[in-house]
């Protein structure tokens, strides 16, 4: 994939979750390094998975412990959690707000794509394997908040020619 | 004053939630009606009751802006204040729902300052 427009999605993901961290949950967060990573991924307990059609084609995964889901949702909220499905519903609308505003972004960039509904997974150590995307390597990228790591985005993609 | 009646059309609970008190939040008396996607808000929407919605855009079944032309479309429905509420935030997708008939458009994340400005211009309007 074209190197530049992969970096542009990668910093493009990294002000969005910022963003809706601040606004939305009243965090502050700090992104990682970003590191690439082959092979399949090992996600946590509660994951968003949204997939990317158009221009660039694959996935972005967003993926935290159910300890932070629900401390994330219920700030989000400002109320206690009622059930399990809104901490995995509240998890879905934070993926989609992170990529799409990432999509926004990048949208000023020339870089146009359309965006799934999120399609979630519960459970740990459940992997994803992208076959259309056979090659393609995964790059995650860890975010912290006082001094922990708390949840990371993973994205797969490729360009279409 | 009596309580506005707000249809909120989105597929994600906990945004339909976070809606009612964000709009709690900044003052307003809310008696929600809740619909969990286009097909879901049609068979809610009472025109003799609703005086606003607030709705999403991207959702299965129907999405949020076959949603909004279907209301247009309606002669009873057809002047109901709408918002679209959606991470959908470029300047071409602001153009087509404004284009179908979507008085405003909040892009998430939000305030609830920012939905409260947007209420008070739409409804303003009506």
């Amino acid at each position: 994939m074209n190197e530049r427009l992969f970096q542009n999605i990668i910093q493009a993901l990294i002000h969005s979750a910022h963003d809706v961290f601040q606004t939305m949950i009243f965090m502050d967060i700090q992104p990682k390094e970003p590191f690439d990573r082959k092979g399949l991924n090992c996600l946590s307990d509660i994951t968003g998975v949204i997939s990317l059609t158009g221009s660039v084609v694959g996935s972005i995964i967003l993926s935290m412990d159910a300890q932070f889901a629900r401390k994330a949702v219920s700030n989000m909220l400002g109320d206690q959690i009622e059930s399990e499905q809104e901490v995995v519903d509240g998890v879905g609308e934070i993926t989609n707000m992170v990529v799409g505003m990432a999509k926004t972004e990048l949208s000023n960039l020339s870089c146009d794509f359309e965006i799934s509904v999120p399609v979630m997974i519960v459970g740990k150590g459940s992997t994803i394997k992208h076959l259309s995307l056979e090659g393609s390597s995964l790059t995650t990228i860890p975010f912290m908040a006082d001094g922990q790591t708390i949840f990371h985005l993973e994205l797969y993609a490729k360009d279409t020619p | 004053m009596a309580a506005l009646k707000v249809l909120i059309v989105d597929d994600s609970l906990v945004m339909r939630k976070l809606v009612v008190k964000s709009l709690k939040e900044v003052g307003f008396e809310v008696d929600p009606v809740e619909a969990s996607d286009g097909k879901d808000a049609l068979r809610k929407l009472d025109p003799k009751t609703v005086n606003l919605i607030i709705s999403d855009w991207n959702m299965p079944q129907m999405d949020g802006l076959s949603f909004v032309k279907k209301v247009r479309e309606n002669k009873d429905t057809k002047r109901i204040p709408i918002i679209m509420l959606t991470t959908e935030g470029s300047m071409a997708k602001f153009e087509e729902a404004l284009n179908c008939g979507v008085d405003d458009y909040i892009t998430k994340p939000f305030t609830p300052d920012k939905l409260k400005k947007k209420l008070e211009k739409v409804m303003g309007k009506s």
